[in-house]
């Protein structure tokens, strides 16, 4: 089931299904290593920015842009 | 003959790039840890095998888009300038990403060659790389590196002479599927219709405006017929998302990183990420919920707190005794040998007592480099920035703009230029705009001298009493800064704040040798200060003094205290009513240590060396922080009113923050002396 990324718990592994929104950090992130099918591991996900890692970069990632991010659990 | 190649280096933030350059070059420049540390264009040169070579230092980059300028510059020296060959700096931990700017400078046709870099650090995460496979897959030649520990370099550079001689570009032709090939070749043949003089590669250029790049369209635009091209571009994207589904913008960048699974497939080998690294254990505390924002405090305070007791009182005590020993042997030398006493004046009052009372700060200014420094190279800068979001977001502020505020806490030029990251033009403005009120060393200067006259040797509990008011005056520069920043975006600059992202980089302990580069690069700019402006403005201020001749020396009615009288009721308000701290308050415009090196003169002149007993006598401890906080907020330094005028390329704003600032400071100080003699304080 697709959901946003900022759903998703700590320590939680999800699958990069798309990034909705046509705007250019949508696609900023995507050059950054988030791109579809890019595995994403949730380091931390309270209140303010999620930290996420994907491969070896830890990003940090606004809660705004996170829910643009459409991921499955895995 | 052969011919002298100019190298460009291309690579992902955090990919070494810096350290490469440095072992190319040999300059001596630090290697900083959050995202976009060069911003500048650095240039080395170097021989190799009796061939000169010319290395550019391109910013460091995710891709060649246009979402920063530094992108914008990258992208522009490689396809304007033609470099003969591009060095594609790689972090090889990190492959996958680091391949997605590897496919851009491809498809840019320039003559690339992959560095593949911390080949070590790799190895510790036993990701195992086929080199000679992936070279195959690529069509590049790629060579292993460990950058900081020159290893590869060689072959690396004698790769790269190879390359630069051969005629053909580097190819490898991504596969965009045949819609996309289509537009693209419409869109080429409509720019050679319209003859639109372009700089770029048509094909790149057709690519570039299907991926609704900004820059490459506006760019276009602006040309004769530019804009019938354009259009043919909208119609093009409308058909594109017709076939395939989407914006074929998103298409083009999940075919990028087709090509590099593609790539990668059958020759890179790696564990699963679900280890957690030493980075990710420290991460879980200073990014805690809770403990985050006191460790970031503790770590601030500490920083000054140690400058101040250490850097000033111990270091700067010593250096200080040699500078008063200096100036009396001067002194009595100079009468021995029956110097004229115009000339005794102007060494010891003019010399020792204005430059040298701002060279004994060179110790402290030293310390808190170096403490900052390890925190930049350290990597905890992009956390002091998570952990500042929080704050800085419910203020309507980029978390980024924390970066800022920090590093203009080191000098205001550095965290104007730290803004070229920030993507929207808004947050950027703002951020540009409140870096000039955060205190620097060239404050701390002013700072020292004053806590040193009334706020020395006094403790409150454990702290000592100067460094806690010093503590103070930083933070009401950062509340001062934020609550202007508030207004600027609420009032100001209207539009939508943009997302967040950071890279956290991997924690790195620092060498030993990069941060004395670091703090050395850092410091050296205030020595050479100390002999030029400050130098040039104790000429002038010690001449004025003595002008017209047979006037009391350093009296008020020499020439420099009827400028001073002239404008010192402006400062009655704020307790400073007089003209030593008006004069003092004009030549801080230049550097604001020179308000020291100013007083020094001025009071040396008049009374003799010793500034800090001069100043317990025209000030009180009331007078002394209001004056301090003039000093902190009033205008920024003119080389801060250079960058920002440069940076917003807009003299109004330049003008706009000086007179805003002025503004504030002259409020700020009145504010203080006001309230603190209403509440009974002197």
């Amino acid at each position: 089931m697709s959901m946003p990324l900022n759903f998703i718990g700590i320590g939680k592994l999800a699958e990069i299904n798309s990034i909705q929104g046509g705007d250019s950090l949508c696609k900023k992130i995507m050059e950054m290593g988030m791109s579809k099918g890019a595995i994403v591991k949730i380091i931390k996900n309270d209140s303010g920015p999620l930290i996420i890692k994907v491969g070896e970069t830890r990003l940090v990632l606004g809660r705004g842009m996170a829910q643009k991010v459409m991921v499955c659990e895995v | 003959m052969s011919k002298d190649l100019v190298i460009a280096l291309a690579g992902n933030p955090n990919c070494g790039k810096t350290s490469m350059f440095n072992e190319l070059t040999g300059a001596k420049q630090h290697v900083g840890n959050w995202p976009g540390v060069t911003v500048e264009k650095k240039e080395g040169k170097l021989k190799f095998e009796g061939r000169n070579l010319t290395v550019v230092d391109l910013p460091g980059t995710y891709s060649l888009g246009a979402y920063s300028e530094d992108e914008v510059v990258a992208c522009n020296f490689i396809l304007k300038d033609k470099p003969d060959v591009v060095i594609n700096v790689i972090d090889s931990t990190n492959l996958e990403r680091n391949l997605y700017l590897t496919m851009q400078l491809l498809e840019t046709g320039a003559k690339v060659i992959l560095a593949l870099n911390m080949t070590d650090e790799a190895k510790k995460k036993n990701i195992e790389i086929n080199i000679k496979e992936l070279s195959k897959k690529l069509n590049v030649t790629i060579v292993p590196t460990v950058a900081t520990k020159r290893e590869g370099i060689n072959e690396l550079m004698r790769e790269v002479i190879k390359l630069g001689e051969t005629r053909e570009n580097s190819v490898h032709k991504i596969d965009y599927g045949k819609d996309i090939e289509k537009e693209i070749q419409l869109i080429k043949e409509a720019i050679s219709e319209c003859a639109v003089a372009s700089e770029y590669p048509a094909e790149w250029t057709a690519l570039r405006l299907l991926e609704n790049d900004q820059y490459v369209k506006r760019y276009i635009g602006q040309k004769e017929n530019g804009e019938k091209v354009n259009d043919i571009v909208e119609k093009s994207i409308e058909d594109l998302i017709a076939v395939i589904g989407y914006e074929p913008d998103t298409f083009i960048i999940d075919k990028r990183y087709e090509a590099i699974s593609n790539a990668t497939e059958n020759c890179v080998k790696k564990e699963a990420i679900t280890e957690e690294t030493m980075s990710d254990k420290i991460d879980k505390v200073v990014t805690h919920k809770w403990l985050g924002m006191p460790i970031f405090a503790l770590i601030m305070f500490f920083m000054y707190q140690f400058s101040i007791s250490f850097g000033n009182g111990v270091l700067g005590g010593i250096l200080g005794d040699g500078m008063d020993a200096l100036g009396q042997f001067l002194g009595t030398t100079l009468v021995s040998i029956g110097a004229p006493k115009l000339l005794i004046s102007f060494i010891t009052d003019g010399l020792i007592g204005g430059v040298g009372s701002v060279l004994v700060f060179m110790p402290m200014i030293l310390t808190m480099y170096f403490l900052m420094s390890i925190l930049e190279d350290s990597g905890y800068m992009s956390r002091a920035a998570y952990v500042m979001d929080k704050l800085m977001s419910s203020l309507g502020l980029h978390g980024k703009t924390a970066i800022a505020l920090i590093l203009s806490s080191g000098c205001a030029v550095s965290g104007i230029m730290s803004t070229r990251t920030l993507e929207s033009k808004k947050d950027r403005m703002v951020a540009i705009l409140i870096s000039p009120f955060m205190s620097c060393p060239a404050r701390l200067v002013v700072y020292g001298v004053f806590v040193a006259a009334f706020f020395s040797d006094k403790k409150i509990w454990i702290f000592n009493e100067g460094g806690l008011i010093i503590f103070l005056l930083y933070a009401l520069g950062i509340v001062v800064a934020i609550l202007m920043g508030k207004f600027y975006s609420k009032k100001v600059f209207k539009g939508e704040n943009s997302y967040f992202i950071m890279e956290l980089p991997p924690y790195r302990i620092p060498t030993a040798k990069s941060i004395f580069v670091h703090m050395w690069e850092k410091s050296q700019h205030f020595l050479t200060r100390a002999g030029t402006i400050i130098l040039g403005v104790v000429v002038i201020v010690w001449a004025l003094s003595n002008l017209p001749f047979g006037v009391d020396a350093g009296s008020q009615h020499s020439v420099l205290g009827m400028i001073g009288t002239f404008i010192a009721p402006i400062f009655k308000p704020a307790g400073f009513g007089n003209w030593q701290s008006g004069v003092a308050l004009i030549t801080g415009f230049a550097a604001k240590e020179a308000v020291i090196g100013t007083l020094g003169t001025i009071y040396g002149v008049a009374e003799g060396p010793h500034l800090i007993a001069a100043i317990q006598h025209s000030f009180t401890s009331l007078t002394a922080i209001s004056f301090m906080v003039m000093t902190l907020l009033y205008v920024p330094c003119v080389a801060t009113i250079g960058t920002i005028k440069k940076e917003t390329n807009s003299t109004k704003w330049a003008v706009v923050s000086a007179v805003v600032s002025c503004v504030i400071g002259w409020v700020g100080a009145v504010l203080v002396f006001q309230i603190g003699s209403l509440l009974g304080f002197s």
